[in-house]
């Protein structure tokens, strides 16, 4: 009789209403929450000593308030690579989500604050992060799709080719772009593959296109 | 020795005055052709000891041999140069009271000019200290308001949670979630509208985004988003008022076109409905930067780089951001705060202090490198060896070889100036590293002076 292992998270928030509700809110889903932080300097000093499984920080943080949870996360993805992070922000902000992934775009994630309220989304995401993946609010992917279009490869892509790439942004695996999009997991792979011819990305071992075609989308 | 028939009278040179010189700005030409060599006139400001050129800039005072110039027994201006060596130094009346009358009234017109600057000094720093309390306003927002309704969001999503089979409290709880849900919406615009966070880090492209999601409206941006803070947050005001009148005219999109050209930045915009926009209360704080507003045929703002000295020369490329860490940490208390002025000679650019203290940087218009200081990162641009240089509102940086030197704009209390430097070098990849060459901790760079140097 074995129970699944539960995951072993850390949540970093200046403020304590918030950190208790996001504790509440994981514990309700047997996110087993082993500490709590209240700027960067408190959550490495926890992660060393916990080695958790998730992350979940805010952005801004003791003392200036800025992106403190993003030089955290980013401090966090390099010296223990393992550990998942979700990154909260009150506002959703495209320039702090590129800063975030351009060094270690896996297993990290980037979700406005107002997702915490929704349990399941919110464990659902850890996971998704837990398993390499790199998950971003959908709200970050909308900003970056309202940009105007520069004259790059992306210009290239079709409508359906965009619709495609945004949902891979937001971390869907091909099944959910199908099911997302009403197309079969065939259409979508080949849709898939057409992205990534058009943003030059050949197929090498140990990349994720996934996360360069994102990342291709975000640095426009 | 001033030999008479070599020298021409003073009666000559009032005369030529007179005839050839009705302006100011030919006073100068005209002494020097009638003393026989260049002529440097600086004029004197009443209420300070400061001296001004005549554009009514601060400038240093003469260093070669000169002449003081009276007018009612006020010092109004000192001549120097080599006319002044060779035709009038030492002489008992070296001018003709007619020149003397002349060079008074150039010194009023100049010192009108420095009042002029002052007062758009002033505009902007009201300007800019607005900006300072919106900071801080959207912060303690931030870190208040909007957290305790988060919290409560968060609340009621557990609640809704726990009514799962409850038929009544379920569609209530629900309810007053989503109310909830909306009123953190209204915050987030609120909180947007009085500071825009993101201008700071991500620039206007990421700053419009959100402006652009929150009004329904899309914001096309076109051009380089290289300008200085002040100037972008008055772009970006205009943006948003223009935005807005789209958004309650249903226009789906707006378009910025920005043009960095000669010192200004240039900002058109126009609306997709093809109908006019107006500037609404951005034009003020543009005029206050000493910019200006048109409406006909479209929106169009320009907007000098330079305001109050405060910021560097246009950037024309995309400038490479710095990794080195630069940080200063002291107590406010103990520095004292010295403004620059900027004069622009032919020579290149002398930064004086607001003091009147000329800065030991002399900016050579000779192979520029161009960049500042912002928000922690440096940026800069157009890389040429053995040259110099910009300013910001922290100070001067100026590249002498393969070092660079930051020359603070906050001196010590025993008024020595703070002056940092580094090692550079630049990576395959492109981006520069930096490399402090001297030691960090201020308290051993000024060990004789007051400092206290808070721990980080």
């Amino acid at each position: 009789m074995s129970e699944p292992l539960s995951i072993r998270a850390i949540v970093a928030d200046d403020s304590y209403l918030v950190r208790a509700g996001i504790r509440e809110v994981l514990q309700s889903r047997q996110v087993d929450v082993v500490g709590e932080a209240v700027d960067q300097a408190s959550l490495l000093a926890i992660v060393d000593r916990e080695r958790p499984d998730a992350v979940i920080v805010d952005i801004r943080m003791p003392p200036t308030q800025t992106d403190e949870g993003i030089v955290a996360a980013r401090d966090i993805a390099q010296l223990y690579p393992e550990v998942a992070i979700v990154v909260l922000s009150m506002v959703v902000d495209a320039a702090m989500a590129s800063r975030l992934l351009e060094d270690h775009p896996e297993g990290v994630g980037y979700l406005l604050k107002d997702r915490v309220t929704d349990a399941d989304g919110l464990v659902e995401a850890i996971k998704r992060v837990q398993a390499g993946e790199c998950v971003l609010d959908p709200v970050v992917v909308t900003q970056l799709l309202g940009r105007s279009p520069n004259n790059d490869a992306l210009c290239a892509l079709t409508q359906r080719e965009r619709d495609v790439l945004e949902l891979m942004a937001e971390g869907r695996d091909n099944a959910g772009i199908a099911s997302q999009l009403v197309l079969s997991e065939r259409t979508v792979e080949s849709h898939v593959t057409s992205v990534f011819d058009k943003l030059g990305l050949a197929a090498k071992r140990g990349v994720n296109r996934r996360v360069l075609a994102v990342l291709a989308f975000l640095s426009r | 020795m001033n030999g008479g028939s070599q020298r021409p009278s003073s009666a000559a040179v009032a005369m030529t005055e007179l005839r050839d010189a009705p302006r100011p700005e030919a006073l100068i030409a005209s002494l020097s052709q009638s003393l026989g060599g260049a002529v440097t006139v600086v004029f004197t400001m009443t209420d300070t000891d400061t001296f001004i050129d005549l554009s009514g800039h601060p400038v240093r005072p003469p260093t070669s041999p000169s002449v003081d110039i009276t007018s009612g027994g006020e010092l109004i201006a000192v001549l120097s140069g080599l006319g002044v060596e060779r035709s009038i130094l030492g002489a008992d009346q070296p001018l003709d009271p007619t020149v003397v009358l002349l060079i008074a009234n150039s010194a009023l017109i100049a010192r009108r000019r420095a009042e002029i600057e002052r007062w758009y000094d002033a505009r902007s720093d009201v300007v800019m200290a607005l900006d300072g309390a919106r900071t801080r306003l959207e912060r303690d927002l931030h870190d208040g308001a909007q957290q305790l309704v988060l919290a409560l969001l968060i609340e009621l999503g557990l609640i809704v949670d726990e009514c799962a089979g409850d038929v009544e409290a379920r569609p209530a709880a629900e309810r007053a979630k989503d109310e909830i849900a909306n009123a953190l919406d209204e915050l987030r615009a609120i909180a947007h509208g009085i500071y825009p966070v993101s201008l700071d880090h991500g620039g206007l492209a990421a700053a419009t985004a959100i402006l652009g999601d929150q009004l329904k409206v899309r914001i096309d941006i076109d051009g380089a988003d290289e300008m200085p803070p002040a100037v972008r947050m008055a772009v970006y005001r205009l943006i948003e008022s223009a935005a807005e009148q789209a958004s309650e005219r249903a226009a789906k999109h707006i378009t910025v076109t920005l043009t960095g050209d000669g010192g200004l930045m240039k900002v058109r915009i126009t609306a997709s409905d093809g109908n006019p926009l107006e500037p609404g209360t951005a034009a003020d704080r543009i005029i206050a930067l000493r910019g200006e507003c048109q409406t006909d045929p479209q929106l169009e703002a320009v907007l000098p780089f330079n305001i109050g000295g405060l910021a560097p020369d246009p950037l024309p490329d995309r400038p490479t951001q710095l990794d080195g860490a630069y940080r200063q940490v002291v107590t406010h208390d103990d520095l004292r705060a010295v403004g620059f002025t900027e004069t622009t000679t032919p020579n290149g650019r002398r930064g004086v202090s607001d003091t009147g203290e000329p800065l030991n940087l002399l900016v050579e218009n000779s192979g520029f490198t161009n960049y500042w200081l912002e928000h922690g990162s440096y940026h800069w641009s157009q890389e040429q060896p053995g040259a110099i240089v910009g300013t910001s509102g922290s100070g001067y940086y100026v590249v002498d070889g393969d070092e660079l030197v930051l020359a603070n704009k906050l001196l010590a209390q025993d008024g020595r100036p703070i002056v940092m430097r580094f090692r550079w070098t630049r990576d395959v990849d492109g981006s520069v590293q930096l490399q402090p060459l001297d030691e960090w901790n201020l308290s051993r760079v000024f060990a004789s002076a007051p400092w206290k140097p808070v721990d980080e």
